[in-house]
């Protein structure tokens, strides 16, 4: 079992399922979702999409930007959870406060169920298990390396001070059928006078039907292990003291 | 080509080919954008997305206000297609106004275009009437836009 912090630096966890289906997506199927999810999940909202086009032109290519349709989404009353439908996927967020892994698995498992007695899918050709962490420091002169133990060498010398960082490292499993996407970076802070740092770790199936339907519980049990090792490998005892390590 | 491609606007034109052609482009920029799951990140992404469309006046401050106002975001993305269909291929730009006595700010859309005073005065009451009486309930006094000459 893993660590246990008082003020645990989760804003989001959350489960992604891309489905392989033999059938084109029936529109009714979010409406007959929402009926067997409405007792706990009874706010509706559609999510903005925006899609990006390219278009030939005398001048050469040019983008064009426009919403797309918007995924639906079925939030919590308290905000606190939400479940995302879109053609074949499936997305189980949990939002702070995160409560502990058996219940939002409990909780991923149990709208997997629901999704899969409606939608019916094939297989599975996506599964992604997320972790996204940010971490509030006093600015981003200090040094990174006091709380990660992954960390960006600048060589000294270098003009300028340092504005924003992005790092991303691909990790494979199982023999290239998985992989870890780790994300390191500093993102808009959400308090002044505060540099916030994105630690972002979405452990994911990329060989679709690689894993079966009835295989996910297992297969999140091994993703959440993995995602909370490299976590906790991310980090130093002084980052741990910010979270206040919880004893029991 | 994928109908749904999305190139770095100011970038290289030997980069943008090579993203084409080795599908990259995919991979990183329209998911990140278009196919974010995280609820989270999602704002997070479309803030920084917007700085692909309009020009920011003061970037930092107009990046951390929107995540305060994330119903703003939306709006702000819907707006340019209106711009555009009014004013033409103009610039715009976004200001955030601090008033220090109130305590408020309020986020600017600012259209530069070369039209006559009398015109583009013409044009923001159209715009008024096409897209801003639609968003107005919305916005709160949080949001709002002006012509400018170039």
């Amino acid at each position: 079992m893993g660590r246990k912090y008082n003020n645990p630096p989760v804003v989001e966890a959350l489960c992604e399922f891309q489905f392989v289906s033999d059938n084109p997506w029936d529109l009714t199927i979010p409406g007959l979702i929402y009926e067997k999810v409405r007792d706990e999940f009874p706010d509706k909202q559609r999510q903005i999409g925006v899609n990006v086009r390219l278009q030939p032109t005398e001048k050469g290519l040019e983008h064009k930007i426009e919403t797309s349709p918007p995924r639906i989404q079925f939030h919590k009353r308290d905000k606190t959870a939400l479940i995302q439908i879109a053609p074949d996927v499936l997305v189980i967020n949990q939002l702070k406060p995160y409560p502990t892994w058996s219940k939002f698995k409990e909780m991923v498992l149990k709208n997997f169920k629901i999704y899969r007695e409606i939608a019916n899918p094939k297989g599975l050709k996506r599964i992604g298990l997320r972790y996204i962490n940010v971490i509030d420091l006093d600015n981003l002169q200090n040094d990174l390396e006091k709380y990660f133990s992954l960390h960006l060498s600048i060589p000294k010398g270098l003009p300028g001070t340092v504005d924003s960082i992005l790092s991303r490292i691909k990790f494979s499993y199982e023999d290239n059928k998985e992989n870890l996407m780790l994300t390191f970076a500093s993102i808009i802070p959400r308090k002044p006078n505060m540099t916030s740092i994105l630690l972002d770790l979405d452990y994911a199936l990329v060989i679709p039907e690689y894993v079966k339907l009835n295989e996910i519980s297992d297969w999140l049990e091994k993703a959440h292990e993995r995602i909370e090792s490299t976590f906790e490998s991310c980090i130093t005892e002084n980052t741990r003291k910010i979270f206040g390590e919880s004893k029991q | 080509m994928n109908q749904n491609t999305l190139i770095p606007i100011g970038s290289s034109f030997v980069l943008e080919s090579e993203f084409l052609q080795i599908g990259v482009v995919d991979d990183l920029s329209v998911k990140e954008v278009s196919d974010e799951n995280s609820f989270f990140l999602l704002s997070q992404k479309l803030v920084e997305y917007l700085e692909n469309i309009y020009i920011f006046k003061n970037p930092l401050e107009i990046k951390k206000f929107l995540i305060c106002n994330k119903d703003l975001i939306e709006i702000i993305f819907s707006a340019p297609e209106y711009i555009h269909k009014i004013f033409g291929d103009v610039p715009i730009y976004l200001e955030l106004h601090h008033d220090p006595e109130e305590e408020w700010d309020e986020l600017f859309i600012v259209i530069k275009s070369d039209y006559p005073p009398k015109k583009a005065v013409e044009l923001e009451e159209k715009l008024f009437k096409d897209w801003f009486v639609k968003v107005l309930n919305r916005v709160k006094g949080r949001l709002n836009f002006t012509e400018e000459p170039l």
